[in-house]
């Protein structure tokens, strides 16, 4: 928008900019395998979109690098920076947390690894007292389980 | 098979028991819903079925499929004694769903409520299991379809149709839907068998079909009777031919047979979709017996009878040998007329389909 | 309307146990709305088999109320925790969940609720008043309207773009991208598949939706754990009068929009919403605040529309019996289950029906705008929920829905995948929305094209040509272009990128 050059670049934009443009070659080498450059075909869309992505990533990094010039932390400080803003400790501890839970899901049932999830969750963020989390967590379950298999005969994973 | 049943319910209960004397305190309401899980899967072990039933619809809520599934599924309720709980999964014309009640458990609880398209699979490259995979429970009923044209094309016949098109070549605009829909295959066998050159527009299915042939963006399309025979009755469309060797009589507008021109369909006709309900083929005999009976007699049942009437569908209710037979019909006719007009991917042969 | 039409009209009104089911119908699909994942087409297809028994007009009763408390019930979601119930409500989230944050939830349900009544009852007006004529003039897009149509809602990314056009732009082609992945609906070619059958179903957007929303938000939410919740300011609930009058203007305008695009059976609710949101960023010059930091403005152009487009997808339904979205498309099914024969011979053979369905949605229209004002408080009180209990709720909760749309895993993996890259997102100055914009239109405009230029004998000349000779698609192709010229915000940006690299 109109402040497209006001405000600095945060740390590792520059980096998650050049992530996605790489990205976006892949997408667009895989778009155009499947119809290669024809005008009405299975291919022609996503070669199209994946182009405007490649595009438009290399106009933000033009942008990045004009506002990199300006002077902003680089290499370990950039680093540091970055685990400081984006991956601090309680993102990280918790998305891993988030993804064990949904791969737990497969190998054991829904209700079990539901409850130890939401359990862990609360007492990690110390949302409440372990006990207190407990009985959360299976209020919260026994809901979830009357509404969607009780009432509306939802398969629960 | 009930043992089986047991076996893979134990460990998780077990497990819950670990967690309960690690947390100490697990609430009440907690430990009532795990117990009334764990019940509906166990108890009452002597005879199928013991707990309800579940149904995967392989198409979209509001689809044909979706539609016989969900008509057929509460009068067999009540003669199995058991809810039949219809899941609509989604995708790949139906591949997903079939790959799903492929690698469920061969326990009875798990039926696929399909159409023709698993047949065609093979040929598309798009699974590689097909109904030779399952057992077919009930053909429930065979659709018709018939050849209807915007009311501005000039044309009374199918050969007018056929006539002008060869006159103009790849100018008219046929509505045809994706490889293995109704209209495609139906254009596919009217190319093979006439010779004409038309556009295809494909749409997402009938029903948008027809909406485009209304809206006079396509001339004409090969369709589902069901999806047609309302706006043929208010004069909409105009319907040129019905895919049969008989001719068709809708509230006294009569459709000529497609083989009153053209005899070379005959070879080919009748020819429609079908709709029906499978199950794993390892599923233990005495349960499949039990599906069939109940499906046999829930189709019988006046209620479905007249859903069936007012699809514009020929009622089957077919099972076992007979069904399968039926099945290697339409597979054998439909992958060969698919090949020479040149729209497989794999040719029949390879996959062992016998020639018509 | 003859004297049995009016007494069809009434029934549902007069009749107490018709009465209480459309009640009880309503007030379930608020809740049933609210829940991400639990669709109105999962529901009302559900109701199919437990209504089997029943007479028809009661079952068309209960569906009727879950039908219009369900598209209500997906802007509490939206409002309250940024996720969307439904579709339909992405686009309350952008103005809805910032007033949220400004403690201002009671007032924005309020307000939403209101204006959802007023939306639903001009689509009903429209649907009694000329479903016919709407009818006819919905047959009369083709698929290079439909083309243009989902072009104008994408050009919504130009005002979703945040700080950046450039990233706002990638996003939304990613979105479009992704929208591409599975089998290609018209040549059954795998697109992204790499082989395998779990992919041939595509990606669900409901299930990047609840990532990219919810998921995300929640671990955004991480940062702030340890701050005090907003307090809300339940105080003023009831909207005034002053304040309806002043909105209402816009909210016809966007009723019109959510009509028209609820009547054509290619598009519904979501679309509709989408591109009435765009309309209000274009026409509303000074907002109460600044669109997408909580302007009423960007919270009743969505409701509006998304009600108004039921009486839209009502109308090809009765009239011609096409379903006008997916949940008509389920009421069709009923009706035949029911022994009805929907098609353009209902409203002749049996016009009472059409009358009785248009009282049962004045109803039911009705009890949603009654059991909307009601609860307000207690739902306002979830966003005072500590975050260290919110937030893994919502996680539970979102993988539920996810698992809901299609029951399968697979779809629960790239719901997490979604959360997890659009967290990222969010941190390196991206926004989500354009993502969800482009997987909803990507499919509709990559096949619209498709079919457009195979209309056209394969050329592209006179696809063009065909975007000036018609009339309705020459308004249509106008309209693109004025609102990509209009659209100033693009000029600028590239003058200054120009000035930018001279300087340098």
């Amino acid at each position: 928008m109109s402040h497209e050059q006001a405000g600095t670049l945060r740390a590792g934009e520059y980096y998650f900019d050049l992530i996605m443009l790489l990205v976006s070659l892949v997408v667009l080498f895989l778009a155009y395998q499947i119809s290669g450059f024809q005008l009405c075909a299975a291919g022609t869309f996503p070669l199209a979109s994946s182009a405007v992505m490649v595009l438009s990533m290399l106009l933000s990094l033009r942008s990045s690098r004009i506002k990199r010039r300006a002077g902003t932390a680089r290499g370990s400080e950039e680093l540091k920076l970055v685990m400081e803003s984006v991956f601090t400790r309680d993102v990280l501890v918790y998305a891993c947390l988030a993804v064990l839970y949904i791969l737990a899901i497969d190998l054991l049932h829904f209700l079990p690894t539901s409850f130890v999830f939401i359990a862990l969750s609360i007492i990690y963020l110390k949302g409440s007292t372990p006990i207190k989390a407990i009985v959360i967590s299976a209020g919260t379950l026994f809901s979830i389980y009357m509404i969607f298999q009780y009432f509306f005969q939802v398969l629960l994973p | 098979m009930c043992e089986e049943v047991k076996f893979t319910v134990r460990p998780i209960f077990y497990d819950e028991e670990r967690v309960k004397e690690m947390l100490k305190k697990l609430s009440v309401s907690f430990l009532v819903v795990l117990v009334s899980c764990v019940f509906t899967m166990t108890v009452n072990a002597a005879g199928y079925p013991e707990r309800s039933l579940q149904g995967i619809i392989m198409w979209g809520a509001g689809g044909g499929t979706d539609g016989v599934s969900r008509a057929i599924a509460p009068n067999v309720e009540p003669i199995l004694g058991q809810q039949i709980v219809m899941v609509n999964k989604p995708g790949g014309t139906g591949a997903i769903a079939t790959q799903f009640v492929h690698s469920s458990n061969s326990d009875g609880y798990t039926l696929l409520f399909g159409a023709e398209n698993p047949q065609l699979y093979g040929v598309l490259e798009l699974s590689k299991l097909s109904y030779d995979d399952f057992y077919p429970v009930n053909i429930l009923a065979r659709g018709q379809v018939v050849i209807v044209a915007n009311n501005d094309m000039p044309w009374k016949s199918l050969k007018e149709l056929v006539d002008d098109a060869q006159k103009r070549p790849g100018k008219i605009k046929m509505g045809s839907t994706g490889p293995g829909g109704v209209p495609y295959v139906v254009g596919k066998l009217m190319q093979t068998v006439t010779g004409f050159d038309v556009a295809p527009v494909p749409f997402d299915g009938d029903g948008p079909g027809i909406t485009a042939l209304l809206g006079g963006h396509v001339d004409f399309i090969p369709v589902n009777l069901s999806a047609a025979s309302e706006h043929i009755r208010a004069g909409r469309v105009k319907a040129l031919a019905v895919v049969d060797s008989k001719e068709l009589n809708i509230s006294g507008t009569v459709v000529p047979p497609i083989t009153k021109d053209y005899p070379g369909f005959g070879k080919y006709v009748p020819w429609g979709p079908f709709f029906g309900v499978w199950c794993k083929k390892d599923v233990p005999q005495e349960a499949i017996q039990k599906l069939v009976d109940a499906f046999k007699k829930g189709a019988d049942s006046e209620r479905f009878k007249e859903f069936i009437a007012s699809k514009e569908a020929i009622q089957m209710n077919i099972s076992g040998d007979e069904a399968t037979a039926f099945l290697k019909k339409w597979q054998s006719v439909t992958t060969w007329l698919l090949h020479d007009a040149g729209a497989t991917k794999v040719s029949p042969a390879d996959l062992g389909i016998p020639k018509p | 309307m003859s004297g049995s039409a009016v007494s069809y009209f009434f029934m549902a009104w007069t009749d107490l146990s018709l009465l209480l089911l459309t009640a009880g119908g309503t007030f379930a699909g608020i809740y049933i709305g609210a829940i991400p994942g639990l669709s109105v087409t999962m529901a009302v297809s559900i109701l199919i088999s437990f209504t089997f028994s029943w007479d028809i007009n009661a079952a068309l009763a209960l569906m009727v109320g879950v039908f219009c408390g369900g598209v209500y019930g997906g802007s509490r979601s939206a409002i309250l925790l940024n996720i969307p119930g439904a579709p339909a409500s992405i686009a309350t989230s952008f103005d809805g969940f910032p007033l949220a944050q400004r403690g201002e939830a009671g007032q924005a349900i309020g307000v939403s609720t209101l204006i959802s009544g007023i939306g639903g009852y001009i689509g009903i007006v429209v649907l009694a008043v000329a479903a016919p004529t709407v009818a006819e003039f919905a047959l009369k897009f083709a698929p290079r309207d439909y083309l243009l149509l989902a072009l104008m809602g994408l050009l919504l990314v130009g005002s979703l773009s945040g700080e950046s056009m450039a990233k706002g732009v990638f996003a939304g082609a990613l979105g479009v991208t992704l929208g591409m992945v599975g089998m290609d609906p018209m040549t059954a070619e795998g697109r992204f598949t790499f082989g395998s059958v779990a992919l041939l179903g595509g990606i669900h957007f409901v299930t990047a939706m609840i990532g990219l929303f919810g998921v995300s938000e929640a671990f955004f939410q991480l940062h702030s754990i340890h701050l005090k919740p907003i307090k809300q300011d339940v105080s003023k609930i009831i909207p005034s009068w002053q304040v309806i009058l002043k909105y209402l203007p816009l909210s016809i305008r966007t009723s019109i929009i959510g009509v028209i695009i609820g009547a054509l059976p290619g598009t519904g609710g979501d679309i509709a919403s989408l591109m009435a949101y765009d309309h209000a960023k274009r026409t509303v010059k000074n907002p109460s605040r600044p669109f997408g930091e909580g302007a009423y403005e960007g919270l009743i152009a969505p409701e509006s529309a998304n009600n108004a487009a039921i009486g839209g997808a009502y109308i090809p339904m009765l009239t011609l019996g096409i379903p006008g979205d997916a949940v008509t498309a389920v009421f069709i099914g009923a009706l035949y289950i029911h022994g009805l024969r929907p098609g353009p011979m209902m409203m002749i053979d049996t016009p009472h029906m059409f009358w009785f369905m248009v009282g049962n949605l004045v109803l039911a229209n009705t009890f949603m705008v009654i059991f909307g004002m009601t609860g307000i408080k207690i739902f306002a009180k979830i966003v005072e929920i500590k975050k260290g209990i919110l937030i893994p709720s919502i996680i539970v909760l979102s993988v539920v829905g996810t698992y809901a749309i299609n029951n399968n895993m697979t779809d629960v993996y790239w719901m997490m995948g979604f959360g997890i890259f659009g967290y990222l997102m969010k941190m390196f100055g991206y926004q989500v929305a354009p993502v969800i914009l482009g997987i909803i239109l990507g499919p509709l405009m990559d096949q619209s094209y498709r079919r457009a230029i195979m209309s056209t004998e394969n050329s592209f000349g006179l696809f063009l040509l065909d975007l000036i000779k018609n009339p309705l698609t020459c308004v249509l192709t106008v309209a693109v272009l004025f609102m990509i010229v209009s659209n100033t915000r693009l000029w600028p940006m590239f003058l200054g990128l120009f000035k930018m690299k001279k300087s340098a």
